[in-house]
């Protein structure tokens, strides 16, 4: 036998080896609650927080709940973005069954958005058992990093896997406090050696983006990677750490409401009970009548809150993965080269067209394949906003086609917006993609400014912060790709330049 | 002259070394790794048992209970999602009622089941239990509820710790305090422990339920608490006749938390107790 056939053997060996060890090595964790939180409104401050409900409330009982919350919230000074009732909202739709008919109460029409608020403003001031330090609050370690990503494995195994249950986290890693339940999670973790494993983690979220009479679950996505260390089987606690972009981006604290608690003092659960027609807090029936003592330190005799029992529900339905992007994910289609097909974009003024601010952009696209379209317009600012589709509307362009966007006949909802250089991103995929992170409920105060139907991204700051970093260095002078999420098999992709001169309208 | 030799032999004869070769340097790297738990079980056991000791140790004495015992525990917690913009609201402090219902066996281990009732205002007031064990006080497992779409869910972890080191327990439940320190003799050296923890009940195999268990490392010191030690608690807790029944400073540090508990002998629970984000006292107790 000669010298090459033995070396041939040898690399095949070598091979089998290195194949199986890989093999044995990649694992996946999953989790799915029982029940999808609700999705729901944050009530943000400065467009009015809770004072459309509680002004409801007060009709019915004569109280002054929604005064309270305009001297509390709404009229401080400094009220900024951020600032609303995200905590509550989360609370309310971990723990409280969705209301999902609007009712009348003693003679007041009470909407579906109106219960919601009503259910936030009882769990305002919730304690709860948490999990991480919250970081910019002047307290405690002030440590970004203090929530490591075992734990918050160890967390979702807990709340998640176990029992089923959701969790709350705060996802903004800096000062800002994006409260959010995480009903389903990911992770897929490598031994890569020495007890060392390298791992992702994708959480699924109820959105809180969405206009308050919205029905159901709006599923956001937030992926993270990690490194942590094994010993005897078990992940060693307080070993792992975020890794790459997620060292600035990752969950700051995580918490779970415990005891029920209303911040506005006009507030009364019985009351919201009565009103929203279930149990609140962990009751499924409404109690009778009113005649609570709300000023006796002692507990309430007739506390209808069925004893908990081990039947635990399975796990509801887990939302695939596979169509579902976070907005790092849809970003990493964004920012690369790749087309396995062709593709062409259009404006109506041709690649480096000028707009003034306010006038219509038409968009033309040709596909080679068929497939489901979808426009961005990145703004000066490196900022991304979705085009196309609109909420609910069919996207699905056939092969070889020249298609409008929008037909010749409908009226333009994009228009230009944003002095500068804009980049328009058409991606064309086989399989429908469902976006997350995108803006559908507009604040009062932008509606004008904004036309109908482009959509904004809205995510916490450090999670655009990484998108920002991806878009200016793509689109900057060393044009850095980002690897295209696997999640995506085959895709087209088309970039056409437009400029934006003037203001935007008003 | 010599036949020539069958070459399909000799290939044969050729894969079947070389892939011996190759089985046996994956059973000499599974080796290694074996080795390598073994050492890293020595290293456990040998921090269980450390020679370094940060501060001479004072012991803590397992409190007595017998069946039928109460006492009432007041906890006020930090706000989290509190800002320095929005109104200061002063707390509102829970009480919580512990009564030691039974001695229950707990996968083979006899342990004191330790019921806790919310007393607090409100809708939602969750009952908790704690099995602790009845010989080295170890806490074994806990039970809570959570309200969850409407009703309230139960929720469970069980713990467990290296031979011959009982080691204090950190709960995620932490609104509720009911970490529990390892009761450890005057003078004892160790201060270092581990612990697994899994959210399964104890005596359910981690690996059949598709879960993963975590090791935690916790590290222990008790000291004697002078008069001192009583001023971080509230006039109202703060408990009588020192000097009769001394008081035992115990400070419990894992994963960059550090909860710092006062015991007072003859007392069945700390009648002080800080994690951070929750303190708590003890107001009551009965026979």
């Amino acid at each position: 036998m000669n010298q090459r056939t033995v070396l041939t053997y040898l690399a095949a060996a070598i091979v089998a080896v290195a194949m199986g060890n890989q093999t044995a090595s990649a694992q996946q964790d999953s989790g799915t609650a029982a029940e999808y939180p609700w999705s729901g409104y944050w009530w943000a401050h400065e467009d009015g927080g809770l004072t459309g409900p509680l002004a409801k409330y007060d009709k019915v009982f004569k109280t002054q709940t929604a005064a309270w919350e305009r001297v509390e919230h709404v009229n401080r000074a400094n009220v900024q973005s951020w600032f609303g009732h995200c905590h509550a909202w989360s609370a309310a739709a971990v723990t409280e069954k969705e209301p999902r008919k609007p009712r009348t109460f003693q003679g007041v029409e009470f909407g579906v958005g109106d219960l919601k608020g009503l259910l936030t403003a009882v769990h305002a001031q919730d304690e709860a058992n948490s999990y991480g330090d919250r970081f910019g609050d002047r307290r405690g370690t002030e440590d970004k990093s203090d929530l490591s990503p075992d734990e918050v494995w160890r967390l979702l195994q807990l709340y998640v896997k176990q029992r089923n249950i959701p969790l709350i986290f705060d996802l903004e890693a800096g000062d800002e406090v994006w409260n959010y339940p995480v009903y389903q999670y990911e992770v897929n973790y490598t031994e890569v050696g020495n007890g060392v494993i390298n791992g992702t983690m994708d959480l699924v979220v109820a959105d809180d983006d969405v206009e308050p009479d919205y029905l159901g679950t709006q599923p956001g996505v937030y992926s993270y990677t990690f490194t942590c260390r094994m010993q005897n089987g078990s992940m060693v606690s307080g070993s792992g750490r975020w890794t790459g972009d997620s060292v600035d981006d990752h969950p700051d604290f995580a918490w779970y409401p415990y005891v029920a608690r209303a911040e506005n003092p006009g507030i009364d659960a019985v009351r919201v009970s009565q009103i929203v027609g279930t149990g609140v807090g962990g009751s499924d029936n409404p109690p009778d009548g009113d005649d609570m003592d709300h000023n006796s330190d002692d507990p309430p005799d007739d506390v209808d809150v069925p004893p908990s029992d081990d039947d635990t529900p399975g796990p509801a339905d887990p939302v695939d993965f596979a169509g579902l992007l976070s907005p790092i994910e849809m970003v990493s289609l964004i920012a690369n080269k790749t087309s396995h097909f062709g593709l062409d974009i259009f404006v109506d003024r041709n690649d480096g067209g000028k707009y003034r601010a306010g006038e219509p952009v038409r968009v033309a696209a040709e596909s080679d394949k068929e497939g489901y379209l979808y426009l961005f317009d990145i703004d000066p600012q490196g900022k991304i906003h979705l085009v196309f589709p609109r909420p609910g509307e069919p996207n699905l362009i056939p092969a070889n086609k020249l298609v409008d966007i929008p037909a010749r006949d409908a009226d333009p909802w994009f228009t230009a917006q944003g002095a500068g250089e804009h980049h328009l991103r058409g991606i064309v995929t086989t399989s429908p993609l469902t976006l997350t992170g995108f803006h559908t409920q507009i604040a009062r105060k932008d509606k004008e400014k904004f036309h109908r139907g482009v959509q904004k991204m809205r995510v916490p700051p450090a999670t655009q912060e990484r998108i920002s970093k991806a878009i200016d260095g793509f689109y900057g002078a060393k044009s850095v790709e980002r690897k295209p999420t696997p999640k995506v098999k085959a895709f087209a992709q088309d970039d056409c330049l437009f400029f934006v001169t003037g203001k935007r309208s008003e | 002259m010599r036949s020539p030799r069958s070459p399909i032999l000799g290939h044969f004869i050729a894969a079947v070394a070389i892939s011996a070769f190759a089985f046996a340097a994956m059973a000499a790297y599974a080796q290694e790794d074996r080795v390598e738990d073994v050492r890293a079980q020595g290293v456990a056991d040998a921090v269980a048992q450390s020679e370094e000791v940060v501060a001479e140790n004072a012991g803590l004495t397992q409190p007595k209970w017998d069946v039928g015992k109460t006492w009432t525990v007041e906890s006020v917690s930090q706000r989290i999602q509190g800002r320095e913009e929005a109104p200061a609201r002063k707390p509102v402090p829970i009480r919580w009622q512990f009564r030691v219902a039974e001695l229950e066996n707990l996968a083979g281990r006899d342990c004191y089941r330790i019921e806790i009732e919310c007393l607090a205002r409100g809708r939602i007031r969750p009952k908790s239990m704690i099995w602790v064990d009845q010989k080295s006080g170890f806490l074994r497992q806990y039970k809570t509820e959570l309200a969850v779409a409407g009703r309230m869910r139960p929720m469970i972890e069980s713990y467990d710790h290296a031979k011959g080191a009982a080691a204090p327990i950190v709960t995620p439940v932490n609104a509720l305090p009911i970490a529990l320190p390892a009761f450890v003799a005057p003078g004892s050296k160790a201060n270092s422990f581990v612990y697994t923890s899994a959210p399964m009940p104890a005596g359910a195999k981690a690996k059949d339920l598709g879960l993963v268990t975590f090791a935690h490392e916790v590290t222990q010191t008790a000291t004697q608490a002078g008069p001192k030690a009583l001023e971080i608690i509230p006039a109202e807790g703060r408990p009588k006749s020192i000097e009769q029944n001394p008081l035992t400073e115990v400070s419990i540090g894992t994963g960059g938390e550090t909860i710092t508990q006062i015991w007072q002998q003859g007392q069945p629970w700390p009648v002080f107790v800080d994690n951070g984000r929750t303190k708590a006292y003890l107001v009551s107790e009965s026979e």
